[in-house]
């Protein structure tokens, strides 16, 4: 992967950052997400905390309990905001500019590459935010509380969104091939 | 002046569906050259394949001597530049946003492309609504805007798509005196279009495309010439209709131009290269022999009427 590549998926990836906050029906697709993680982290931090951590072993629960429940919200918004809207996969077919982009020597697979790398860091950043809260609530827990260490960390804050994301887009993919093969016939 | 682009048995095919077949031609460096076609003639793919988005089934295309399949994409990225048909903008941002993001893919030094993003705005008349999202903003602006984009890789060729379809006057002719002030700066222009109006305010050379094969390819007068559409002067005028046209020709009109003459009772129909630098002398031979003039039309070669002429009755249907 050359230098040129690497600068053209960051540009796309800072592109679709400045149309998050640019565009309003996006802004608040990812406003809703987000109040929804900070609703569960809430709920979490105070109901589920004081019913399910009284019988269930939180060492050996935590912190991949609250967090399976927001990897689930990550992957169906980002599979939707991939679909649908300015910063999706098909926005740059639509607008046209994707033949700019092509005589620019951005090829289908670093604008690609770039828009996942948008929504990575943007399931980083609500897996961070999510997790903020969370640990914050569960704080009386001890000296690490929700068992962070760096492994855990890695894991829970780098791979499993990165699983998400990658995920929604191969579903995204399946669901692209099957319409674009079922119209062709 | 040395051919810069050079085409030779250029051939299109979409499966079985030949769109552009066997096409020869050169463009000169510096020159402005344009595809005169119909919807479906084939323009969009011939352009795309000029760009090098779409590569030809068989034939060749060089810029500059090199094969432009062959050629790196940042060299071919600082030769050519494109103007899609459609807008290729991103609505919510700004002029200076759109401008900035294109720009950035460009290895251009920061410096000079903010020097290059003043000088496009500037040059299309797009300054004052710069930090305007263009969503908030009339078309036109959208269309001047797409078009200052291509000046950003500094490219020696600038591809345009119909530029100033569905524009009004003023508009229209900000774009067109943009690319006539970059051509005669040195770019190539090549224009593809469906409108002779932007062939005739910017291009030179023109070659007319009708399913996929060129019907006609030289310079703007010389077709205009060739198919019988010169400029023209009708006038009618008492006591012409005593006088033999040889004479007319040969002793009233001896120091003008003249293609051709012909004369039906009181009224000329004289054809000639340019009516505007002659007008006044013929005016003058009439008035120093006493002939009063009653009436006088001047009509333009129609570039419309050739591509009719050629196009024939596919295109009007």
């Amino acid at each position: 992967m050359g230098k040129s590549a690497l600068t053209s998926w960051l540009v796309i990836a800072g592109k679709d950052f400045k149309i998050l906050f640019k565009n309003r029906s996006l802004f608040l697709i990812f406003m809703g997400v987000l109040a929804a993680l900070i609703t569960l982290a809430i709920i979490q931090g105070t109901f589920i905390k004081e019913t399910i951590y009284t019988w269930l072993d939180a060492d050996k629960y935590l912190p991949m309990l609250p967090n399976y429940m927001i990897y689930f919200v990550i992957f169906t918004s980002t599979l939707y905001m991939m679909n649908q809207g300015p910063a999706s996969f098909t926005n740059e077919y639509q607008t046209g500019t994707i033949d700019r982009l092509k005589i620019q020597n951005v090829s289908i697979f670093s604008l690609s590459a770039g828009k996942i790398v948008f929504f990575y860091l943007i399931a980083i950043i609500l897996t961070l935010i999510f997790n903020g809260l969370a640990t914050y609530f569960f704080w009386d827990k001890g000296i690490t509380p929700m068992n962070w260490t760096v492994s855990n960390a890695l894991v829970h804050i780098l791979l499993w969104p990165l699983g998400m994301v990658l995920g929604a887009y191969i579903v995204y993919l399946i669901i692209s091939l099957i319409n674009f093969y079922s119209k062709k016939r | 002046m040395d051919a810069l682009v050079k085409v030779k048995n250029l051939t299109k095919s979409f499966g079985s569906n030949k769109v552009l077949e066997n096409l020869n031609f050169e463009i000169a460096d510096g020159e402005s050259f344009g595809i005169l076609g119909p919807a479906g003639s084939g323009k969009t793919t011939l352009i795309n394949t000029l760009a090098g988005i779409l590569k030809p089934s068989e034939g060749s295309v060089t810029i500059a001597g090199n094969d432009l399949y062959a050629m790196s994409g940042p060299k071919a990225r600082r030769l050519i530049s494109l103007v899609p048909q459609t807008l290729a903008l991103y609505p919510d941002f700004n002029a200076h946003d759109n401008l900035r993001f294109f720009g950035s893919f460009n290895n251009i030094k920061k410096r000079r492309l903010n020097e290059i993003m003043l000088e496009a705005l500037d040059l299309f008349e797009l300054t004052p609504e710069a930090h305007v999202p263009i969503n908030k903003l009339p078309y036109s602006y959208s269309k001047r805007l797409s078009v200052a984009i291509s000046m950003l890789s500094d490219p020696k060729i600038i591809m345009l798509e119909s530029p100033t379809e569905g524009l009004d006057d003023r508009s229209a002719r900000i774009i067109t005196d943009g690319l006539n002030l970059l051509s005669n700066r040195g770019k190539t222009i090549i224009v593809a279009t469906t409108y002779t109006r932007e062939i005739t305010s910017v291009c030179r050379k023109v070659g007319i495309m009708h399913q996929g094969t060129l019907l006609a390819l030289d310079y703007l007068e010389n077709i205009l010439n060739c198919f019988g559409e010169q400029n023209q002067i009708e006038l009618e005028a008492d006591g012409l209709e005593n006088i033999p046209t040889d004479v007319i020709r040969k002793q009233l009109f001896c120091s003008v131009p003249i293609e051709s003459l012909e004369k039906f009772g009181s009224t000329l129909l004289i054809k000639l290269e340019s009516t505007t630098e002659v007008l006044s002398i013929i005016l003058e031979a009439l008035g120093d022999s006493g002939i009063p003039v009653k009436n006088i039309r001047l009509s333009e070669g129609s570039l419309e009427n050739v591509f009719y002429k050629l196009a024939g009755r596919e295109l009007r249907d």
